[in-house]
């Protein structure tokens, strides 16, 4: 939008203009709690909230009609920015959640008194506001819209080169598998406890990453102080797929498996160690997991 | 408002005739596309980077694509027939292009050490709703909130990633600096131009476009920081309401820069001092009263206070931070004399072309010469056309110079390179005075000279500070190398930080320091801070038990896991140590078998295994007790 001095049809006052971005204001915090699209947000909350509240403390210092063209346009993205500061470090002096609603609602409300500071001589009903310094701002005109057109296919070039960019960068992908244990003593910092000769069942998840596994049935080797076990008692569940634990976890599958055997006859302390091996491993490598046993 | 307020002369623009050839090379559309393909082509350098390329190759394409982009950005910023309005959008441009070349770095997650501690801070923040979040990677960031607090707010307001919403932020940051240099210089310098110039050589000092441009609180505060210098400025030279809105809008920028960051609040203290002391021994030197002397110190004040306050409630630590710093840095320095143990050596070898190590040489010099031929103007009287304020500015300018020493000392280099920031400050102020001033020349040269002259000394600064600036691991993704901040990063050690963090929580974790930055970043883990007193290393770099009483503090400490990473004993650190200063290794990889003797004692079992990495669960009480033979 234009700023004029003339009245032109097509035209809004002070009071009008202190309206709509009130209005604006509004509706950006509602907006923002709602289930929108981020690219909505992005384009309409965000720059509404910011710019408003930075017009509003750019028109508190600079009065009305600053000379410097540069500071005028700038001045409110540096003021926005800081008003979201303050609003945040409102609510946590207030000891208030930092969440969604409260920052849409703070910098609602911040936004609001900045605006009614800055403007509100608008709203009262015996002030010429045209002769205070307030602006009429007429619709945009064909120049203006020209200009915007511009910088706006500027922009869309400069994103493009961006993305461009960003797309010319190989994503690796590395594939390997992850073995855990899950077993909640040696986990709480204990050792595995077992009785002589008595029955000893480990659970382990495996997941892999950057591949999915297939081979049902994973080769498992369990040795006890150096010394393989003869007789093991594996299973396996089926490889599922894993959605994984973050938002850039690239888990494929998993699959959650354990091994049985028979501890030794005499107590003591003893290592344990167990070998998965996938079929699908691309490495080809077993993966160990090692464990203390404490049979007494 | 009206210019008598702003003590500005009439608009001293001179359009001048601009050629044909010129027209079109600088036209917008022209300026536009050769941003964009300068941008495909760095995104191309970083393409050969990371697949293993030669790195002369590499570097090469990225300075093509950097000058072709900013380059005619800056002739157009120069050119004395540019509109204000023009100049404007040109700078916008050259923000753009400026912040580029660190967002293709890594566009979708954190790579820098300090974009760790900071993402986490914002996700730690997000998660419980309270700012001032415990940082296990750079404890002081819980005392300045303001990044995380930003971040957040962005985040939840627009819906983007954690990482894009701080990146968001970095961006208006930076493009506030260059305009804040830019409000700065035209008050001071008193026409758009100079201006603008000031802010293409702020645009190019050497933290502009990879370290403050990385997630972290300094490109924020300093975003805040300029402005604070500009609105002081505009202040000085307000009357009436004006001054006071001014006066006023300077300190909360600094409130503002005060919540965000300790060292930035620092420099402006000094460069505050700095200015009020000089304006005011000026102003009794001529007896002539200066209405900037107020002005400047009601911002001083207001600074002080608001930093005084924030450090006497909130921040106390800061001081027990920064000092090692600073004394460190000045005891190493006065070391270097007698002994060459502790020094640093400049342009030390690395993949750096020596192309570009010469230009890194070269740019103090350029810098060196501007100042001279500005000592020289002054010396001939021109000093009593600039007022007391923007004479200490540029005087502060020169702190560069000094500052450059500082490198050399091993705890100095960091605040060497960030001083640059605030010091180039007032070297664009130089510039722009020395480049906007028309001085009538005895020699008569061809016309081509001065544009022809200006350009290589514009690229030589570009190249020269980028190239002192950050080291080739941060500046170019690259393949694997083990011991660096940025290219050790795996998705197995994400992976393995995440899995660890949902199965048993935010637990207490050694690692190495690389190792770390993913495990505290991915999964809120604690990772253990070794030092001589907490020499945590030695689990992993002894062929022994740990002693009694690093059991004990581990214990007591609830330091229950140990991650290994087993590259750190297939090759050495590219920067030198896996734990810090105390590593036994330095220089060095971990002997294989210190690392696998993990797996044969009784008091730690391997819980979880990746290709590369191992998590072991400690059970510390087990210490002395022998393993029993097979069954």
């Amino acid at each position: 939008m234009s700023t004029v001095t003339d009245r032109r049809p097509w035209t809004l006052g002070p009071t009008g203009v202190t309206v709509v971005l009130a209005a604006l204001v509004i509706v950006a915090a509602g907006v923002a709690l709602l289930p929108v699209p981020v690219a909505l947000r992005s384009l309409f909350v965000l720059p509404v909230l910011v710019l408003v509240a930075g017009h509003s403390v750019t028109r508190l210092v600079l009065g009305g009609h600053p000379a410097d063209g540069i500071l005028r346009a700038v001045a409110p993205l540096l003021f926005g920015v800081l008003s979201l500061l303050v609003s945040v470090l409102l609510l946590a002096a207030l000891g208030l959640s930092i969440d969604t609603a409260s920052i849409a609602l703070g910098a609602d409300a911040v936004t609001l008194l900045l605006l009614l500071a800055a403007r509100g001589p608008t709203l009262l009903p015996h002030v010429e506001p045209e002769q205070s310094g307030y602006e009429r701002v007429a619709w945009v005109g064909r120049a203006t819209l020209r200009r915007a057109a511009g910088v706006v296919i500027a922009a869309l070039v400069l994103a493009a080169a961006v993305a461009g960019a960003v797309a010319l960068r190989p994503v690796p992908v590395e594939s390997y598998t992850q073995l855990a244990l899950t077993e909640p003593t040696v986990l709480a910092g204990r050792p595995l406890a077992a009785r002589p000769g008595g029955p000893v069942t480990i659970r382990w998840t495996l997941r892999s990453y950057g591949f999915a596994l297939t081979d049902p049935r994973p080769d498992e080797q369990v040795t006890i102080g150096g010394v393989p076990v003869g007789q093991l008692f594996p299973a396996a569940l089926p490889p599922v797929p894993d959605t994984g634990n973050g938002p850039r976890s690239d888990a494929v599958s998993r699959q959650d498996g354990s091994v049985g055997f028979t501890a030794p006859n005499n107590a003591g302390l003893y290592d344990v160690r167990i070998t998965v091996t996938s079929a699908d491993d691309p490495t080809g490598q077993p993966s160990l997991l090692v464990v203390t046993m404490e049979v007494q | 408002m009206t210019a008598m307020e702003l003590d500005l002369p009439p608009a001293p623009e001179v359009p001048a005739k601009r050629t044909l050839p010129a027209h079109l090379l600088l036209s917008w559309p022209a300026l536009v596309a050769a941003a964009a393909v300068g941008t495909l082509i760095v995104g191309y350098s970083y393409r050969l980077s990371a697949a293993g390329a030669a790195p002369n190759a590499y570097y090469a394409v990225f300075w093509i694509g950097m000058l072709l982009g900013v380059l005619p950005v800056g002739a157009r910023i120069a050119l004395r027939s540019t509109a204000t309005a023009d100049r404007g959008w040109a700078v916008a441009l050259l923000g753009a292009l400026t912040f580029m070349p660190k967002y293709l770095r890594n566009p979708t997650a954190p790579a820098y050490h300090d974009e760790y501690a900071h993402w986490r801070e914002a996700l730690d923040v997000l998660g419980t709703g309270h700012l001032f979040q415990v940082n296990a990677l750079i404890p002081i960031v819980q005392f300045f909130p303001g990044t995380s607090a930003l971040t957040v707010a962005l985040q939840r307001l627009t819906g983007l990633s954690m990482w894009s919403a701080g990146e968001l932020v970095l961006f208006a940051a930076h493009m506030l600096a260059l305009f804040g240099v830019f409000v700065l210089a035209r008050a001071h310098l008193r026409t758009a131009r100079a201006g603008a110039i000031a802010a293409l050589i702020y645009g190019l000092n050497p933290s502009a476009i990879y370290f403050d441009t990385q997630y972290a609180y300094e490109g924020i505060a300093v975003g805040i920081f300029v402005w604070v210098l500009a609105f002081a400025s505009l202040a000085s030279r307000s009357t009436g309401r004006t001054r006071i809105t001014y006066t006023i809008s300077a300190v909360v920028c600094a409130a503002g820069c005060v919540v965000t960051h300790h060292l930035t609040t620092l420099f402006l203290v000094m460069i505050l001092v700095i200015v009020a002391v000089l304006v005011t021994v000026r102003a009794r030197w001529t007896k002539q009263p200066d209405p900037a002397v107020r002005t400047w110190w009601l911002v001083l004040g207001g600074t002080v206070a608001a930093a005084a306050t924030w450090l006497l409630t909130i921040a106390g630590a800061t001081i027990s931070y920064l000092s090692p710093y600073f004394g460190g840095s000045v005891k190493q320095l006065s070391a270097i004399g007698t002994t060459s143990d502790t020094s640093r050596v400049l342009l030390a070898p690395s993949v750096q072309p020596l192309w570009e190590r010469g230009l890194t040489a070269l740019a103090p010099v350029v810098l060196a010469l501007f100042c001279l031929r500005l000592l020289l103007i002054l010396r001939r009287g021109a000093h009593r056309d600039l007022r007391s304020d923007t004479l200490a500015l540029m005087a502060f300018g020169l702190v560069y110079f000094p500052s450059v020493l500082f490198l050399l000392a091993p705890s100095g280099a960091e605040g060497a390179r960030r001083s640059w920031a605030f010091s180039y400050v007032g070297l664009a102020l130089i510039g722009a005075y020395l480049l906007e001033r028309r001085s009538p020349s005895k020699h008569v040269r061809p016309a081509w000279t001065r544009p022809v002259a200006l350009t290589a000394a514009l690229a030589v600064l570009l190249m020269g500070n980028v190239g002192g600036g950050l080291n080739d691991p941060y500046r170019f993704p690259g393949p694997f190398r083990w011991g660096t901040d940025t290219n050790s990063a795996s998705a197995e050690a994400e992976t393995v930080a995440q899995e660890l963090a949902a199965e048993v929580g935010p637990v207490r974790v050694v690692t190495d320091r690389y190792t770390a930055l993913q495990l505290i970043a991915y999964g809120g883990l604690d990772v253990a801070a070794p030092s001589t007193g907490f020499p945590a290393w030695e689990l992993l770099q002894k062929p022994t038990d740990p002693s009694s009483s690093l059991a004990g503090m581990l214990y007591t400490s609830g330091y229950d896991y140990v991650v290994v990473d087993i590259r750190m004993g297939e090759q050495a650190a590219f920067n030198g140590d896996n734990f810090g200063s105390g590593d036994l290794f330095f220089g060095k990889p971990t002997p294989m078998a210190y690392l696998d003797r993990l797996d044969d004692v009784p008091w730690a079992s391997r819980i979880m295994t990746t290709e590369h990495l191992r998590v072991y669960r400690l059970d510390l009480p087990l210490i002395g007790r022998t393993l029993a033979g097979g069954s």
